[in-house]
């Protein structure tokens, strides 16, 4: 049995390694061939299972043992054969002939134990290879299955515990076999709460540990500044977070603590844009706010957009854009912006806060935290890019009815004259030309080529700055650089990498070179997946560009590389022609799988017939049967064969066997005079007769004649009837606890 | 810290480079692995704490100082779950185990268990835990190796040894000596002896009060002096047993040894101590020796026994001046011990002061009083050499 074990140890983990890290060989493509692309299943492990015990059980096993084996064998066999039609019988091999791959992976796999652990240089040897297939794998970046990984850890670990125990000099039951059988649960054990965590792709980021640390040498600093002398911190790198100015640094700096807490109604998955202040002028190398306006242009954005979706779709507004509330804590930041998501309607903190510009910030900072209503918008829905370019211009009517539908009075600070008033100020405020070089012009001119539609315009230039580079310490912006179209110059026909605010400022001034009013915005974003409660960190500080784009309002671009995440919903019963979103290298998501409705083809049943039942068992059992007859004959013989003592020892060996069956097995050491000894009672008179004669054959030079065989035999016939008897016996009580 | 924990730390550590740098099932599996591997390893040797047995037996109903006994343990493992490296310290401050190496590890298959058949040998009497003091157990990868003290000692106790001495050198020139010193100078063929108030005075012999320069009267015939007086000191010096056992072993050895030696002698030896009351002791051959035997072998010494009221009641008691000669065995030769001394010897009783002790140089006396003799005897000194 411990043989068993043993050799099951080693070849189970080298046939699961085998199969799942190197799935071409089991005959699939891939895993997902054999599945239906759910990874590898059950069926095949357990296949792997069944046949690593099969070929251990059939060198392991005795004679009996190997019967059943090759009567399971013939039994399965006869089973295929009598499949009659032939097409049938050929289809379910073909479909199955991953069994037969998984079946030869297994016995090679025994076989390659078997010589290895024979031989313990060559285990240490394989532990090596082992070892560089591992980090081989590792350091080629290869994603291997979890599995395969495992059992190479286990196959690992299983050497280095029989390696330890050549090395350990100890006294008892030392022999390594069983040492390795008795250490495998503690291995086993270590190995599943291993393999139970998550095992990432990407690298640790120690974040955690990164965020504490920086915590600390935030207290540290914060206790230093108490004592310093003010001036002391001056630095040309910003630091990442929000910032109510917008200078253009040369580099930023990770400075991580949670700003605001955001909790909403409504799981979601986008990138989320709260915009903390909007900027209007650039001077080359900083954005200033001179828009003094204190319309409440959020509002009357949300109502514009409104009239677009309406316009277009009067009953499916919820197909483009959905209400939402969330609930913003400050918890970090000490600002008197105040951030708020796109399209928002209602903010209950508005009473002690006032629009500055299109921005509302706090008169006097006393809440800590405020809720909004807001609408998310289906932007990345190409029914909505359709919208945007449906060159929509509201009216009154649909002004009034589109407030009314947001739960708003289009009267006061939302009337439809307002909004008139709103969108002159808007062309006045956000199209400043920057007044390109003629370089530039030529590069805008060949970027946009023959394009009309406005929002395709954009499109060009968000795509073409998401194909730059993002780097997070590009250098100071050159001395001598003092207006827009020299920043442009420098930046996007020379740098060509930087950062956020880098690309903001880009896009912006692009935008407006071919006459779309834009707008430079500064607050956080942070791309969220189906949560709705999420803390915004310092580090998701951020600035986007913002076109304006009439009859619609406000709309939100991503210019900077590596952030655009396009996810949107899926419109019931639409189906729109679906364009590639422009999606820079590097992207996140490109919005979700629509679940195809693809229908599976009914797989081929197999039915069994009473006949295609029974005819294999009988095979099966006869096979058995034969095989156990004809070794009884082949002993027989062989014992027939045998002199007069060779017989007698023979018999009194199978008397012993018996005994140590039933009884006890006999110590290493242990005479056959104490054996017998210590048996006393528990074993037949017979025994004790002849373990006598035993010794007495083995140890006396007395010719030995045909006429003690028969006694002989008597006694080994007693003894094996007792044998029966206390397994027979055994079998109908219940097993004592020792 | 072991070699084999060593390594792992350093794996452990480049596991996490790797987790840092590359990311994937590989190098986090390792990584957790690692880490895991150490916890289930506490783990196997908490269960190897909670079902290991140890059983031991001594074959000997009374063990004596100094001889070998059979002792027999076993190591039993109860438990689910082999056990892989067990390793077993025996006490060895007062007793040896002979036949087995203190360093042997052993491993055992569940339910299976190792007996050994060894020798013990008691190096003091007393009552002591002897056997297998101390269980250390490794797991299987030989990480840590956990120690903790055997839950169930063997506490043994001890008898002294007896042994036969053929001589007493030490003493022979103290006993010579008090016998020149009961002659009269002057007179020779008559004995006499100090004057002690409540003496007739019609016996005093003026010439040999003249000679001496105090009362000295007649010895009457059969007024002989009543064979050795011996005085234990019992008083225990220290709270260490690793201080006292040694040396109250080897002091109530030299008793045994002194008592046997004039017993054998059919000289009558008066033994005196103190175990909360003074007891006086006269030791005889045969049985009365044997149940001296059995009293000295539960002899308590007590560090609350006044050892200076000792000595006063057996000054009171007045039996000790008819000795001729006086042992005193004492583990320290202080102030009490001295002027006890002083008292006798002032008496021309002959005083051999043994004092038992390991400190070197220690409480030597300065001044060698006339009638005395100063035995040191250390506590692994062979007693048939010293006195």
């Amino acid at each position: 049995m411990s043989g068993f074990i043993y050799e099951l140890l080693y070849t189970l983990p080298l046939a699961v390694m085998i199969v799942t890290g190197f799935p071409e060989i089991t005959g699939a493509a891939g895993p997902s061939e054999i599945t239906g692309g759910a990874g590898l299943s059950i069926s095949l492990y357990i296949a792997v299972i069944l046949f690593s015990v099969l070929w251990v059980f059939l060198f392991n096993s005795d004679k009996k043992g190997k019967a059943l084996v090759g009567g399971i064998a013939a039994a399965a066999l006869t089973g295929l054969l009598l499949i009659r039609d032939a097409e049938e019988r050929q289809a379910l091999i073909l479909e199955h002939a991953f069994l037969i791959r998984i079946f030869i992976i297994c016995a090679l796999s025994y076989a390659l134990v078997r010589l290895l652990t024979r031989f313990k240089k060559a285990l240490l040897i394989s532990g090596l290879l082992l070892v560089a297939f591992l980090l081989s794998l590792m350091f080629s970046g290869a994603r291997p299955e979890k599995m395969t990984v495992a059992a190479s850890v286990l196959l690992l670990a299983l050497i280095l515990s029989e390696a330890i125990q050549a090395h350990w000099k100890k006294e008892g039951y030392t022999e390594a076999r069983t040492h390795l059988i008795h250490a495998a649960p503690f291995i086993l054990a270590a190995l599943l709460s291993a393999f139970s965590f998550n095992l990432p792709d990407r690298p640790y980021d120690w974040k955690l540990f990164i965020d504490i640390a920086e915590n600390i040498r935030r207290g540290c600093e914060d206790v230093l500044l108490a004592f310093l002398p003010p001036g002391g911190w001056d630095s040309d790198d910003a630091v990442i977070g929000f910032s109510e100015r917008a200078d253009l640094k040369g580099s930023i700096r990770n400075d991580t603590f949670m700003a605001i807490e955001i909790e909403s109604d409504r799981a979601t998955d986008e990138r989320l844009y709260f915009a903390g202040k909007t900027f209007d002028s650039f001077n080359g190398k900083s954005w200033s706010k001179t828009d003094k306006d204190n319309a409440a242009y959020p509002v009357l954005d949300t109502i514009e957009t409104m009239t677009a979706v309406v316009a277009y779709s009067p009953d499916r507004v919820y197909d483009l854009m959905r209400k939402a509330r969330a609930f913003v804590t400050y918890e970090g930041l000490r600002t008197s912006c105040i951030f708020i998501p796109q399209k928002t309607f209602d903010i209950t903190t508005e009473r002690n806060a006032e629009y500055r510009g299109g921005d509302l910030a706090y008169k006097n900072r006393k809440d800590n935290g405020y809720s909004l209503s807001f609408y998310q918008v289906n932007q990345s829905n190409p029914v909505f890019r359709d919208l945007l370019s449906s060159g929509h211009k509201p009216d009154k009517a649909l002004w009034e009815e589109s407030a009314r539908r947001i739960g708003l009075s289009a009267e006061g600070d939302f009337s439809y004259d307002k909004y008139l008033k709103y969108k002159e100020h808007i062309v006045n405020s956000y199209l400043q030309d920057p007044g390109l070089s003629e370089d530039m012009r030529r590069h805008m001119d060949t970027l946009i080529g023959d394009e009309t539609d406005d929002l395709k315009k954009l499109e060009l230039i968000e795509s073409e700055l998401n194909n730059m580079t993002y780097n997070n310490s590009p250098g100071a912006i050159p001395s001598d650089i003092d207006s827009g179209a020299e920043f442009l110059d420098y930046f996007v026909l020379g740098k060509k990498e930087g950062f956020c605010t880098h690309y903001a400022t880009a896009f912006v001034l692009m935008a407006r070179s071919i006459g779309i009013p834009a707008r430079y915005v500064q607050g956080y974003s942070k791309t969220v997946k189906n949560v709705r409660s999420f803390p915004v960190m310092s580090d998701n500080a951020h600035a986007w560009g913002e076109a304006y784009i009439d009859g619609i309002g406000w709309i939100a671009f991503e210019p900077t590389p590596g952030y655009k995440h396009e996810a949107y919903w899926e419109i019931e019963g639409v189906t729109a022609e679906k364009k590639d979103p422009v999606v820079p290298p590097g992207s996140v998501d490109n919005g979700p799988v629509s679940e195809s409705s693809a229908e599976t083809e009914e797989e081929p049943s197999l039915s069994l017939t009473l006949t295609q039942i029974i005819i294999p068992l009988l095979i099966g059992l006869s096979f058995i049967g034969l095989t156990l007859l004809a070794d009884s004959v082949y002993r027989k013989r062989r014992y027939s064969r045998l002199d007069s003592r060779d017989k007698l020892i023979h018999i009194c060996r199978r008397g012993l066997k018996r005994i140590e069956g039933v009884c006890r097995k006999r110590e290493p050491g242990e005479t056959l005079s104490e054996f017998s000894a210590d048996l006393g009672d528990e074993a037949p008179s017979e025994l004790h007769d002849l373990i006598r004669l035993y010794e007495n054959v083995s140890y006396d030079d007395k010719e030995i004649s045909d006429g003690d065989i028969p006694p002989a035999e008597e006694l080994l016939r007693s003894i094996e009837r007792f044998a029966l008897k206390k397994r027979l016996g055994s079998l109908r009580r219940r097993p004592k606890r020792k | 810290m072991n070699r084999n924990l060593v390594i792992f730390i350093i794996l452990w550590l480049l596991s996490l480079a790797g987790i840092s740098f590359y990311g994937g099932p590989v190098s986090y599996g390792l990584f957790f692995f690692l880490t895991v591997t150490p916890l289930i390893s506490l783990i196997y040797i908490l269960i190897v704490i909670i079902r290991f047995r140890i059983y031991q037996r001594l074959d000997a109903a009374n063990l004596i100082c100094g001889r070998d006994s059979d002792f027999y343990f076993t190591l039993q493992n109860e438990g689910p779950v082999g056990f892989f490296g067990v390793k077993v310290r025996f006490y060895s401050s007062f007793s040896t185990i002979s036949g087995i190496d203190d360093g042997v590890e052993y491993e055992l298959t569940p339910g299976t268990g190792i007996q050994k058949h060894t020798g013990l040998l008691c190096k003091y009497r007393g009552e002591y835990e002897v056997g297998i003091k101390q269980v250390m157990i490794s797991d299987c990868f030989r990480l840590f190796t956990v120690s903790y003290k055997n839950r169930e000692p063997l506490r043994v106790n001890v008898k002294p040894d007896l042994i036969m001495l053929n001589e007493l050198k030490s003493a022979e020139l103290a006993l010579s000596t008090s016998r020149e010193q009961l002659t009269n100078p002057t007179e020779p063929d008559i004995l006499v002896r100090e004057y002690v108030t409540g003496d007739d005075l019609r016996k005093v012999n003026w010439k040999a009060t003249a000679s001496a320069g105090k009362l000295m009267i007649r010895k009457t015939i059969g007024e002989e002096q009543q064979g050795i007086g011996l005085m234990i000191d019992s008083k225990r010096f220290s709270d260490s047993n690793f201080d006292y056992i040694p040396v109250e072993s080897k002091m109530l050895e030299t008793v045994l040894a002194l008592t046997l030696f004039f017993t054998e002698k059919r000289t009558p030896i008066t033994v005196y101590s103190m175990s909360g009351i003074l007891s006086e002791d006269a030791v005889e051959r045969g049985s009365r020796f044997d149940s001296f035997y059995e009293k000295m072998s539960a002899f308590a010494f007590s560090g609350s026994t006044d050892t200076g009221r000792m000595y006063s009641e057996i000054l009171r008691q007045g039996t000790i001046f008819q000795k001729k000669a006086v042992f005193i065995v004492t583990h320290e030769f202080n102030e009490e011990n001295r002027l006890m001394a002083l008292e006798l010897s002032s008496v021309s009783i002959p005083v051999i002061v043994c004092v038992v002790s390991d400190d070197p140089g220690s409480n030597d006396p300065d001044i060698r009083l006339p009638g005395m003799t100063l035995v040191k005897i250390s506590t692994d000194s062979d007693i048939t050499e010293v006195l």
